[in-house]
């Protein structure tokens, strides 16, 4: 029989140099073809509105809703005001450095709590699959930091979700984002950054702030592939499930990444600006991590207050994370 | 239908309804909402695509640029500052021969440090240097074409609000974008300093009456050195606090343009030039030129997006390269598209229209978006030179009000300065170091 | 008759006094905008200690400046148009310049009323859903204030429009337009007190 086309556009704020949409472009879109191509009765002409042509950094998820693109990655990580429950890696901080259990963990919930289907159900949306871009958050700085007490006092520019972690250790927290970041650190605006090693290699952060601190912040999931819910509903099953098949590659394709871009990051930055990385010691990070406000347990207790299972997932997430023998430094379910 | 014939199709219906009158950002909304309501066969997307477009495109710290700037650059000419830098000019450079009308281009050129609107320099240069070169026996012709043409220098060299909305509409820097400003901004300066010389020696007639070049130009009321130190000091501030504030690199270019009006602010109150009255005006004209820019940002923005929804991008790439067309034919059609639209439509509206479509058509040759920036400026703002619509000719004449000197002379007056941008424009092309060379310079130093 | 008469006119006195005062309140947000930025600046660099939320503020008010301006920005005149052509036609051939006029604003009218029904379920989402911009625990700002004021923006635009194509309905049966008011060129009058 023939084979049937249809046209899908994909939309992101972000280029293909951005991890999850390079794994979006290059390996998402032909492997749902190479999918469809076992039977071929159809085939996807992709037109690929990433780059901001069709939405905005953040302007994805109305992209998505309104039916703008058809399908597109959300930065879940930019609206805990709409899906707050894809934040709870930024509230347990200083429990894994593995972005693949932390994903991976991220798609259990989804399966374990119908909540997260129907907050995207609101947004008339369908998710596929989460994924995410940072596999550690470290300190990087001007001049040397070697134990938590030196970050007291420092100006540390961060995303608005790390904030709470600089501030709790004594540190002044400035709003700050990656493009602005080089031009601020080599300036002055802050002498310090919260920022995954990947991305301090491709922005060249390390030039201005060759002092790396690791304290095992963590990794965190910040992104879902989602469908717009009407294009979803008119998907001929077979092409759904090449859809859905597609996911374990984009996502795999996503953590190599920045798995790669960490390693490689570090060694350039080594390299071309003598980059110096620290570990900063258990006793320290626990310290650190007790030093928090009970970040997680508030954002529960806030969840819950508005009908969606936060404390279950909390427990479900921590429970997850000692099963899977990771660093936890604090039981966050717990207190 | 395909992106390609739809992309075609919305250029023309979008000219045609310019041309004939119809409110710009209108245009650009009608066209984007029936274009995707035609690919997507569905009006609820192409309604989703006007409120996305209108929520989600101006709501960015960068965005904050816009009111700062233009407040910045209304308390400027409140301040004083406009005449002041003429004094200055005039001062070095009235023995010359057509030294006048050089120090109009000179005073032009600092006071564009300080202003990011050509508007400004014009209408505050024809209250200043025309009169004064009447007096002096200039040709009415040669002095407003002269404040004409030296007017542009006030949105090349930085700050300046069409590098901005520039900047805003490509994605790039905006600090790269003002210091790719600097070289071409003096070259023009230089370039135009002598076609007046030129002018002067080879067609005096056209400059001024032959006893002005006779007679030793003396001003009555010579500047002392402290007066001279009274009017730079100001000047001098608010170029170190905008543009030194970013090159140093101490704050962005939105807190740079706060930190400038509160400056101008400060400058206006203590010279007393400043009313209640005045300020209310000058916030309330702020608000116009601000929501005017924004909303016709708004709505190229939903042009931009209704060309991605179309898939127009990727079928251009591909299209390109089989035509295998150059990259200095497509500038050059770019530029000729650019001049032909500046006759009768504004600038920003003609960097709105082109600046999105030709980012895509250019995107294989990986051109620097920030001397195409430049590119972009110059030829749009001859655009402000150019009959029947120059706004800056415009501006001038309303400014002037005098009968004897008719909208036509000013046109005359200022081709030759056209012209001559016209001149540096292709320099810029076929010599990019000349806007990029500091900006490579400063990324090398940081 | 002059019961609805006297009615139109005092529903055009209180819309014509809405578009001035939420055009000076966007006008005196730009200077509170200055300020704040400046202030900003200043305890950044003296005092160590930035202003949280600038950064929010700023995006926030960007977008409410520009829906609480932009009808007055018409109403003067002053939005972007290229009437060259227009006015030429509108001098030799009024009738057909009216009638091109007519069609102008209500293509005006028609586009606002579709953004007012894509923003209207928006704001309303954003006002049940708890939407905040910012972040918890440093500082947040509900979205539904911008949200609803784009809504209210677009509606006084899509009025205003209204009214200039009655204006040309008007015109085309030789009466006189109901708006009047004469844009002043502030920017003019700044640079001729600066020159005195
Ligand atoms: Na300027
Ligand atoms: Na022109």
């Amino acid at each position: 029989s023939a084979t049937k086309s249809i046209n899908l556009t994909g939309i992101s704020g972000y280029p293909p140099a951005a991890t999850w949409i390079g794994a979006f472009i290059d390996v998402y879109m032909p492997s749902v073809n190479t999918e469809l191509a076992k039977t071929g009765n159809y085939k996807i002409n992709w037109n690929k509105g990433v780059s901001g042509t069709i939405v905005k950094p953040r302007g994805e998820l109305d992209g998505i809703g309104s039916g703008l693109g058809d399908l597109g990655v959300v930065v879940t990580a930019f609206h805990a005001d709409k899906v707050p429950l894809y934040d709870v890696a930024f509230k347990t901080p200083f429990t894994t450095m593995d972005l693949g259990l932390a994903v991976a963990t991220t798609g259990k919930m989804e399966s374990m709590f119908d909540a997260y289907g129907k907050t995207w159900d609101t947004f008339n949306q369908v998710n596929l699959g989460p994924s995410g871009a940072v596999d550690n958050y470290m300190l990087w700085s001007k001049t040397k930091i070697t134990k938590l007490s030196d970050i007291k006092g420092r100006k540390v520019g961060a995303a608005g979700p790390n904030l709470p972690w600089v501030i709790a250790a004594g540190a002044a927290g400035v709003q700050t984002n990656l493009a602005d970041a080089y031009n601020s650190l080599s300036t002055g605006i802050y002498d310090n950054m919260i920022v995954w090693r990947q991305a301090a290699g491709a922005f060249k952060l390390c030039e201005p702030a060759p002092f790396v601190i690791d304290a095992s912040l963590g990794a965190v999931n910040g992104f879902s592939l989602n469908v717009n819910k009407d294009v979803w509903a008119g998907l001929p099953g077979e092409v759904k499930n090449a859809l859905k098949a597609a996911i374990p590659a984009w996502q795999k394709e996503s953590v190599d990444r920045v798995n790669k871009g960490a390693a490689g990051g570090l060694a350039r930055c080594k390299k071309d600006f003598g980059t110096e990385y620290t570990k900063m010691s258990d006793s320290d990070i626990k310290a650190w991590a007790a030093m928090l406000p009970p970040l997680a347990k508030n954002w529960a207790a806030a969840q819950d207050k508005n009908g969606l299972p936060g404390t279950a997932i909390l427990k479900a997430w921590m429970d997850e994370m000692r099963a899977k023998n990771q660093p936890v430094m604090r039981d966050w379910d717990v207190k | 239908m395909t992106g390609l014939e739809i992309g075609a199709i919305s250029i023309v219906a979008m000219l045609v309804l310019i041309y004939i009158g119809m409110y710009v950002p209108i245009v650009l909304a009608l066209i984007s909402f029936v274009g995707v309501w035609v690919v997507k066969g569905n009006i609820n997307i192409a309604v989703s695509l006007l409120w996305l477009a209108s929520a989600k495109t101006v709501g960015n710290f960068l965005f904050g640029v816009i009111p700062l700037f233009v407040l910045m650059g209304l308390l400027v000419s409140t301040a004083g500052m406009g005449r002041d830098t003429y004094d200055i000019a005039q001062y070095f450079m009235k023995r010359i021969r057509g030294g006048l009308g050089m120090a109009t281009v000179v005073a032009n050129a600092i006071f564009a440090a300080i202003t990011g609107v050509s508007i400004a320099s014009a209408t505050v240069f024809t209250k200043i240097s025309v009169p004064e070169m009447l007096r002096y026996g200039y040709k009415g012709r040669f002095a407003v074409g002269v404040v004409a043409g030296s007017s542009v220098l006030g949105m090349l060299i930085p700050p300046s609000i069409l590098l901005i909305v520039y900047a805003l509409i490509a994605e790039e820097s905006v600090g790269d974008l003002f210091i790719a400003g600097v070289g071409p901004g003096l070259l023009l300066t230089i370039a135009f300093c002598v076609l007046i010389s030129f002018m002067a020696y080879f067609f005096p007639n056209s400059v001024a009456s032959p006893e002005t070049f006779t007679q030793s130009v003396e001003t009555e009321n010579r500047l002392s050195k402290r007066e001279l130190l009274f009017k730079s000091v100001p000047i001098i501030t608010l170029i170190v606090v905008v543009l030194g504030g970013i090159y140093a690199g101490l704050y962005t270019p939105t807190e740079a343009g706060a930190a400038g009006a509160f400056v101008a602010l400060l400058f206006a109150l203590w010279r007393r030039s400043l009313s209640w009255r005045g300020l209310w005006a000058i916030l309330v004209e702020t608000g116009h030129i601000t929501a005017t820019l924004l909303f016709l940002i708004v709505s190229a923005s939903m042009y931009s997006r209704m060309l991605g929804i179309t898939g127009l991008p990727t079928q251009l790439g591909t299209w390109i390269g089989e035509m295998d067309a150059s990259f200095g034919m497509l500038l050059f059609l770019y530029v000729v598209i650019v001049l032909v639209l500046g006759t009768i439509i504004d600038s920003v509206s003609i960097m709105l229209i082109s600046v999105p479509l030709f980012l895509v058509v250019l995107a294989p040759f990986n051109v620097d978006l920030v001397w195409f920036g430049i590119v972009t400026i110059i030829a749009t703002e001859i655009g402000l030179l150019t009959p029947p619509l120059g706004l800056a000719v415009y501006v001038i004449k309303s400014t002037l009000d005098r009968d004897d000197i008719s909208l036509a002379d000013i046109f005359i007056g200022a081709a030759p300065f056209a012209l001559t941008m016209l001149f540096v424009l292709i320099a810029i092309i076929l010599v990019p170091d000349i806007s990029l060379y500091l900006v490579e310079l400063r990324r090398s130093l940081i | 008759m002059s019961v609805i008469i006297n009615l139109l006119n005092f529903l055009r006195y209180i819309f014509d006094w809405i578009v001035v005062t939420t055009n000076a309140a966007a006008s005196s947000w730009i200077f509170v905008l200055m300020a704040l930025v400046t202030s900003d600046i200043v305890l950044r660099f003296v005092f160590d200690s930035p202003i949280s939320g600038v950064t929010e503020i700023v995006e926030i008010s960007i977008v409410i400046i520009l829906y609480l301006q932009l009808t007055h920005t018409l109403k003067v005149g002053r939005m972007t148009r290229s009437d060259a052509l227009y006015s030429a036609i509108l001098r030799r051939y009024p009738a057909v310049g009216n009638i091109m006029g007519f069609f102008f604003s209500a293509a005006g009218v028609g586009l606002m009323i579709a953004i007012i029904k894509g923003g209207w379920s928006k704001w309303l989402q954003a006002y049940h859903g708890n939407f905040f911009v910012g972040n918890v625990g440093v500082f947040t700002f509900p979205e539904w204030p911008q949200r609803l004021i784009l809504v209210i923006g677009c509606t006084l635009l899509a009025i205003q429009f209204a009214l200039l194509a009655l204006d040309n309905i008007r015109a085309l049966f030789g009466k006189q337009p109901l708006v009047t008011e004469k844009a002043v060129d502030v920017e003019l009058e700044a640079a001729e007190e600066s020159t005195k």
